[in-house]
């Protein structure tokens, strides 16, 4: 069936802007509830042949390759790595879904006051979420919930949970993960091919681009656009946004007009699409008189640590991040820290050893431990990282990109509290390998491009220290909404995805009302 | 493009090699044997823009850079053919090699590609804060650990799906814990 298409002067149409876990399943969901969505997406559709098992390739498919400037301790050609594909990162990421802790959503009245932080509770709580964390774990079949059995683990999962245990860690299993363990939703079950994050062949991994997105079409009140890169978003009179301005896939200045606008690009470009949305009106960019847009990006340290273990691990065979670790993810300040850390398993090609393992390396030694690739066993750690108004994304003052857009401006720097949090995952995570006699264990820190952007246009209930409420609706905008992790006001130390796709259902239920009720 | 078939044959001989030369001296006692191509290997590959007598000295660096001591050495002639290949499409790059060439001749003081391995490593050492050396250790490593007689030394499988993935081969194998 061919999906529908609206005209470009329709402005009865929702406007969503992205296709990933945010924008694919806001844009279904009102799609389903009969409202009509025009998508537009930067990134091309692939098709399911496109996706392949090679990394290398499939990199260039998927990433958002445009340039960005990274400053402060953000990596400077490459400070985030998102993907510009239909599905957004949703094909790229390793399916990793656990809930945040209660605790984390009053992050501000738990961890007390904190210098150089504009730490804050969130304007929801946990009990106010679950119900869409349900929904959510439901739609996206996640393992370990709703009965859906759990994945077997892999030999690296095998690894980390010996060690784990010797260790005297508990909380250990194969993870909740929006990978099928058994055939589901028409979707087959995970074959372990161990190419999770290059898009998986399978489809067993959830992923807006072949769930959402064709489900959407099928309502008949769907239109997806790929390669059309949102420019601006502009207003009316009364200052409501009535229509997006985007470079179509022929490169052509395109008018969509608009009943609402979802913005849903990932941190970086929601942030650049909405200071880019410049007006006499709105002279700082659109939802912004708060000075808020772009400030308190948060992303989570993520730091690897790698075994050289005395038998063989594969670790490159099956589900990237079916294995978790969770006894270090409470908050417990005797640590010498606020927040928690999660340890989970990770694959990683030689490729991506060579550059990281040891970084600027070369030699024996570097080729030697690469030889001894298949007795590598590897973790990824990641923990909360705090608010500071001073992280910030902004536009680039000359230069521009290949669109003529001014190129985004990441800039991080670590709070000490992370420093602190660092240091000490690092010798736990190290203490699982060694304590199964690892050979030699290796860490990898701060080589890697963030993947887990957030905060840039956060809740909250004051409009002067935020830029939505708790639906994601601007509070200087009506009809304007973020739906993507750019709302979180702190982010725990979960992976974001889950966390997105409840906070959008939410947003959803609310925006239909709103919709059905004539109100925007 | 690499001719698998054949070279899977040849690479299962070499990790047998590596192994028992492994067995037998212990990897501290691998010392690099000098480079036996030369610059006919070069001239062969037909390379857009790099000259023989570069490409050698290049051979040889990357080789430097990432000595697997039971890898063909034509697997360093196609880091080089991928290097030919990116800087046709990039000037700077272009640059980078000349100065690569230059400074490399220039502390040795004559032919770099002519000197001992250990006096070629002492040079090396020198210049790894350069622009030019990490451009070469990217470009290595990008063409090196992407080529499957790479990943088969090392133990790297590749694309599993067409094997029906890791369920029934091996992915909860370990038998050592």
């Amino acid at each position: 069936m061919m999906s529908k298409q609206f005209a470009v002067t329709d402005d009865s149409v929702v406007v969503v802007i992205g296709s990933g876990a945010g924008g694919g399943v806001l844009a279904n969901e009102l799609a389903q509830r009969g409202h009509d969505v025009v998508c537009l997406e930067a990134g091309r559709r692939l098709a399911p042949e496109d996706i392949v098992n090679n990394e290398a390739e499939m990199f260039g498919k998927l990433t958002w390759l445009d340039p960005r400037i990274g400053s402060g301790q953000a990596i400077s050609q490459f400070p985030v790595w998102t993907c510009k594909t239909v599905g957004g990162t949703t094909t790229h990421w390793t399916a990793s879904c656990p809930r945040l802790q209660a605790h984390e959503f009053q992050a501000r009245s738990t961890y007390g006051k904190i210098a150089d932080t504009t730490l804050v509770d969130w304007p929801i709580d946990l009990q106010e979420l679950n119900p869409y964390y349900g929904l959510a774990e439901d739609r996206m079949g996640v393992t370990g919930t709703h009965g859906i059995p759990r994945l077997p683990g892999n030999n690296n999962y095998k690894v980390l949970a010996a060690g784990a245990r010797k260790l005297g860690y508990t909380q250990v299993d194969t993870n909740n993960v929006a990978i099928n363990s058994r055939p589901r939703d028409g979707r087959p079950a995970c074959l372990q091919t161990g190419f999770c994050t290059s898009g998986c062949v399978v489809q067993a991994k959830w992923s807006t681009l072949y769930t959402e997105i064709p489900r959407a079409e099928r309502t008949g009140h769907f239109e997806l656009r790929p390669e059309s890169m949102a420019v601006a978003i502009g207003h009316d009179g009364q200052g409501r946004v009535n229509e997006v301005r985007y470079l179509d896939s022929n490169g052509q200045l395109t008018t969509q007009k608009a009943r609402a606008v979802c913005v849903a690009g990932n941190a970086v470009e929601t942030t650049r699409l909405l200071l880019n949305s410049r007006s006499d009106r709105f002279p700082q960019g659109l939802a912004n008189s708060s000075d808020q847009i772009g400030r308190n990006y948060m992303r989570h340290f993520i730091a690897g640590v790698v075994g050289e273990m005395p038998g063989a691990v594969n670790l490159h065979r099956g589900a990237h991040q079916a294995g978790i670790v969770k006894d270090e993810r409470v908050n417990d300040p005797k640590r010498g820290f606020v927040g928690g850390i999660l340890m989970l398993t990770v694959p990683f090609a030689p490729e991506i050893f060579a550059k990281f393992l040891y970084p600027g390396g070369w030699g024996k030694e570097v080729a030697r431990t690469l030889e001894n690739y298949d007795h590598l066993a590897a973790l990824l750690l990641h923990g909360e990282d705090l608010p500071q108004a001073t992280n910030r994304i902004t536009l680039h003052a000359q230069r521009k990109d290949g669109y003529g857009l001014p190129v985004p401006v990441v800039h991080y720097q670590e709070h000490p509290n992370t420093s602190r949090m660092k240091a000490y995952a690092l010798e736990k995570g190290k203490a699982v390998y060694r304590v199964l006699k690892a050979k030699k264990v290796h860490t990898m820190v701060d080589v890697f491009p963030a993947t887990h952007n957030m905060g840039t246009a956060r809740m909250g209930k004051d409009p002067s220290t935020s830029v939505c409420n708790s639906w994601g609706q601007t509070h200087d905008i009506p009809n304007l909404f973020v739906a993507d992790g750019s709302l979180f006001p702190t982010v725990g130390c979960e992976n974001p995805t889950l966390t997105i796709v409840a906070l959008v259902l939410r947003q959803a239920d609310y925006l239909s009302g709103l919709l059905n009720h004539g109100e925007i | 493009m690499r001719g698998h078939g054949k070279s899977d044959m040849r690479s299962s001989r070499r990790d047998f090699l590596a192994f028992s030369r492994l067995l037998f001296m212990g990897a501290s006692a691998l010392v690099l044997c000098p480079l036996s191509l030369n610059a006919d290997n070069i001239e062969a590959l037909d390379l857009e823009t790099i000259d023989p007598s570069t490409g050698l000295l290049l051979a040889q660096v990357c080789r430097l850079l990432f000595p697997h001591e039971n890898l063909q050495e034509s697997v360093y002639l196609d880091v080089v053919r991928d290097i030919d290949a990116n800087i046709a499409a990039n000037d700077h790059a272009g640059t980078l090699l000349k100065q690569a060439a230059s400074i490399l001749n220039r502390e040795i003081g004559g032919d770099w590609i002519n000197a001992t391995v250990a006096q070629q490593l002492a040079v090396l050492e020198s210049q790894q804060q350069s622009e030019w050396f990490n451009y070469l250790r990217e470009r290595t490593i990008e063409s090196l650990y992407r080529n499957p007689l790479v990943w088969k030394l090392v133990g790297y499988q590749g694309s599993s799906i067409e094997h029906g993935g890791y369920l029934h081969r091996g992915f909860a194998d370990i038998d050592w814990l």
